[in-house]
């Protein structure tokens, strides 16, 4: 019964969460990371508050985690909708029918070409100072501390190659 | 506090038999495993032990897993940081852009599209195949629903 309870609160969590993130993506301009973290905030807020005074109170946290896992899930699908690579790709045909392989380069990203997707990553990194981007790319210390991490946590998953 | 642990380290080593027995161990074929554990293992969970902190656990475990494998799999960010360790030289941008962006990000892309049939090549020139369509009004709708206008 206490399992169904927690999908039930968790499910209640993700249309709040859902419902939120729209209204807010279509009446407030700032930040999309801040909105979404808001959202996530107010639902689990309004949650607490409906259910402060009945048996399922004990029930939040355990629901508590399983809206942080359903945040981090929407973040990621969120994510792919907008910057997603192939999904990216695909819409490119949004506009024309037929497009050779150097108009599929040029209208990346409504015009902007695929080597900015390439210079925004390497901006984004050389920002959190992983790497220093002046002409050449060049690692820093904590780059090459993160490369060993991510190498190994790679190796534990199994992973072979980059899709 | 080992059972949590020991469900970790099922779920290690039966991924590594995974991949090892399944040729191209994709993200597709990964998420599929993913969902399998989660569901045999809360399976368990329900019949023989009922506890509610392991089943909530595994929820945030699962997610999190699928999260790390998205971007060790699929991230630009991580593909440079790799190939700039391996390779232990530096490399311009450009040549970056030509050797690696290019060829092994963007027509594999392509590529994979052409292999799942949602685009087509003739003469040079790239279209959208019928299922591609079906797949394109998808995105539309998802985009105005977001309000994005070009994704990238």
């Amino acid at each position: 019964m206490n399992f169904l309870l927690i999908i039930l609160l968790s499910s209640v969590f993700t249309v709040l969460f859902i419902t939120f993130h729209l209204l807010f993506l279509y009446f407030f301009s700032f930040k999309k990371t801040i909105q979404i973290l808001f959202c996530f905030v107010l639902s689990n807020l309004i949650l607490i508050y409906f259910v402060r005074e009945t048996e399922l109170y004990k029930l939040f946290y355990n629901s508590f985690i399983i809206n942080f896992a359903i945040l981090i899930l929407y973040w990621n699908v969120f994510l792919f909708i907008e910057r997603g690579f192939t999904l990216s790709i695909l819409s490119l045909f949004k506009k024309k029918r037929k497009l050779s392989y150097k108009e599929l380069i040029k209208n990346y990203a409504g015009g902007k070409g695929v080597r900015w997707k390439l210079v925004i990553g390497l901006n984004r990194i050389n920002q959190l100072k992983i790497i220093r981007l002046n002409k050449k790319i060049l690692l820093t210390p904590l780059g090459r501390f993160l490369s060993i991490v991510l190498i190994f946590l790679r190796k534990i998953l199994v992973i072979r190659d980059f899709g | 506090m080992y059972l949590y642990l020991i469900s970790i380290l099922f779920f290690l080593v039966t991924n590594y038999l995974v991949t090892t027995l399944i040729k191209k161990y994709t993200f597709v074929k990964f998420f599929i495993y993913v969902m399998t554990y989660f569901i045999s293992i809360n399976f368990i969970n329900l019949i023989y032990l009922q506890n509610i902190n392991f089943f909530t656990f595994q929820v945030l475990f699962s997610i999190t897993v699928l999260f790390l494998y998205t971007g060790l799999y699929r991230s630009i960010s991580v593909k440079i940081m790799i190939y700039l360790y391996l390779k232990k030289q530096n490399i311009s941008v450009n040549d970056f852009y030509k050797k690696e962006f290019k060829d092994k990000s963007f027509n594999k892309r392509i590529n994979i599209l052409i292999y799942n049939n949602l685009i087509m090549q003739k003469n040079k020139i790239f279209f959208l195949s019928s299922k591609g369509k079906k797949y394109l009004k998808i995105i539309k709708i998802i985009h105005s629903i977001y309000g994005i206008k070009s994704s990238g």
